[in-house]
């Protein structure tokens, strides 16, 4: 069955929040539970960053214990790496969805680690953007897939430095079609490369597969400067830069078969996210997005 | 390889500078075609410069895992921060250009660099076994497919590896291997107690092992203890669990079997060993069992 066929079959989650390993322990930051108690539109489902190494903190698990809807973010595997999906962590992994329960796994597509998968290594950097390393992210897709039985979505990841021939939207736009998948299209993270790489924040958008776009996060950005050069760090404050909301309100309304968006705010306090949660909500529904945003 | 020698520029703004004065020079030898030179260049060069703590942080998980050794190099240095050097040498490259590990790196460049204790190599010897031993795969997962090569570095000691089974080999009963998570080095005497005091005075730091470098005035004399370089002696590194390193000194005897079964051995090849360093034959095959018994020795299915 190709990929947009099996897309129906995917629920509508709406908007989510993101934690990762220790995020919630941050002072003062939004716990996924509380938030969902006080507004529940805007806490539908968890999205868990999980390096398998650290696995669930306490916070993942007490959603998970309340078998509320979730997605597995992966943060540990280089996807265009065959050897990266060796049998131990496909059997961490399958561990960790089987507690979690995901309705997809998604995550980074580029180089999270340098070398194996061991302390010290990590990092995250773009793809190179070439036909060949499109291809080799492919085909970690399928391999994922096949292995744990989830949907793979591939995100567009941050960086300062995008090597390759080809526009991160035209790179994706192959990725997604040698897999078959969909795609989580991160806001911030594009308004970065487009910055990065000289171009308009919505360069690109419109010839890229728009039908293909499953997911969405929204994030806010510090603008830094060394050395007179100035540069966007993802650091998912809630200030939220304005190319992001141009890069989302954008896309919302040509991504038809959007199931999900994520605001992530993780280490913030929940009453300083909800300006970010409520425009996110609005431009859903201004999108044609309805059922994602239930009143 | 485009991807790790971005890395490697990231890591080494020397090295990023050399590659954009004269790519052709600086990746001289890589598997990088025209286009991915060019492409390497192509950003603003500032772009690959935008984390100025990149390598500090790097660092400071390095002198966590080489508490000792670096403990020594900051007293002979008379500053941690050297250590930066690292980073812009070619252990580091070598590590990022073949796969490698980055700790097996670091203990390689502190057992080479010129940092004017002679202590410090063994000592880092040491460290860079422990940390082979608690990156060593478990052994339910040790019939993995083998992944990328290992850095190309020279170790004197010789940790366990992911053996492959060699049929020829089957004609001496079960075929057994040290596990990988145990290893055995040869020393100078008095190395274990040096690192067990070092290390221990490190730990009296908390956790940031960085800053108690940084700002510790202990005089390195304070650990002039015995350290034979004539003399040796025989470290067992057994990761009994995650995180958990035990240190042991072994006997030469023990030692140099469980050396011999770093390879794959038939049960009668390691025996007739055991019985060449002095065993007498049911001894040797007591002494095979009892290593079995403690998930020292491996039997391969």
């Amino acid at each position: 069955m190709q990929f947009l066929d099996r897309i129906a079959r995917l629920p509508k989650l709406g908007i989510g929040v993101s934690t990762e390993y220790g995020a919630g322990d941050t002072p003062n930051a939004l716990d996924p539970i509380a938030l969902r108690a006080e507004h529940p539109q805007f806490a539908r489902f968890l999205e868990v960053g999980i390096e398998t190494a650290k696995g669930l903190d306490r916070h993942a698990r007490a959603w998970a214990g309340r078998n509320l809807p979730a997605t597995y973010h992966f943060l540990d595997v280089n996807l265009d790496e065959p050897e990266d999906l060796d049998d131990a962590w496909l059997d961490a992994v399958r561990g960790f969805a089987a507690e979690i329960r995901p309705a997809w796994m998604c995550g980074d597509a580029g180089l999270w680690h340098f070398g194996k998968r061991e302390r010290g290594h990590m990092l995250l950097l773009p793809p190179v953007l070439t036909g060949d390393a499109a291809s080799a992210l492919a085909e970690g897709i399928c391999t994922l897939r096949d292995a744990t039985g989830f949907e793979v979505f591939p995100e567009n990841p941050p960086g300062q430095v995008f090597v390759g021939d080809l526009h991160v939207l035209d790179f994706f736009a192959r990725v997604c079609e040698r897999a078959d998948t969909g795609m989580l299209l991160d806001c911030a993270h594009l308004g970065i490369a487009q910055r990065m790489t000289g171009h308009e924040p919505l360069d690109g958008l419109d010839g890229f597969p728009c039908e293909r776009i499953v997911e969405m996060h929204v994030a806010g950005g510090t603008v830094h400067e060394r050395d007179g050069f100035a540069f966007v760090e993802d650091d998912h404050h809630t200030g939220v830069l304005p190319p992001t909301w141009m890069i989302f309100e954008h896309a919302v309304t040509r991504a038809r078969n959007l199931r999900a968006v994520v605001f992530e705010c993780e280490r913030n306090a929940s009453e300083r996210c909800l300006p970010g949660f409520e425009r996110i909500a609005a431009t859903l529904s201004r999108g044609g997005h309805e059922a994602l945003v239930p009143s | 390889m485009v991807q790790r020698t971005v890395v490697r520029m990231l890591y080494d703004a020397g090295f990023a500078r050399a590659v954009y004065a004269d790519r052709d020079t600086a990746l001289a030898g890589l598997e990088l075609t025209r286009a991915e030179r060019d492409a390497l260049v192509r950003p603003d060069p500032r772009a690959y410069a935008t984390d100025p703590y990149r390598r500090a942080r790097a660092l400071h998980g390095l002198l966590v895992e080489f508490p000792a050794s670096s403990w020594l190099a900051s007293r002979a240095t008379r500053d941690v921060r050297a250590l930066d050097g690292f980073f812009s040498g070619p252990q580091f490259h070598d590590c990022i250009a073949t796969r490698g590990s980055l700790a097996a790196a670091f203990g390689a460049y502190l057992q080479r660099a010129p940092l004017g204790d002679g202590r410090i190599r063994g000592l880092a010897q040491l460290e860079a076994a422990i940390a082979c031993v608690r990156r060593a795969p478990s052994q339910g997962s040790i019939h993995r497919p083998a992944a990328a090569p290992e850095p190309r570095q020279e170790r004197a000691f010789r940790p366990a590896r992911a053996p492959e089974l060699r049929p020829a080999h089957r004609s001496g009963g079960d075929l057994l291997v040290l596990s990988p998570r145990h290893a055995v080095i040869e020393l100078p005497s008095g190395a274990a107690a040096l690192y067990e005091a070092v290390a221990s005075h490190v730990r009296t730091g908390g956790d940031d092992v960085g800053a108690f470098l940084l700002q510790d005035s202990t005089p390195g004399s304070r650990f002039d203890m015995p350290f034979e370089p004539a003399a040796r002696e025989f470290l067992h590194i057994a990761s009994t669990s995650v995180g958990d390193v035990a240190i042991a000194v072994a006997t030469a005897e023990l030692a140099d079997l469980l050396q011999f079964a770093c390879e794959v051995r038939t049960r009668t090849a390691l025996a007739s060993r055991a019985c060449a360093l002095g065993a007498d034959p049911d001894e040797a095959g007591a002494v095979i069992e009892d290593l079995l018994h403690e998930g020292i020795l491996l039997r391969l299915e």
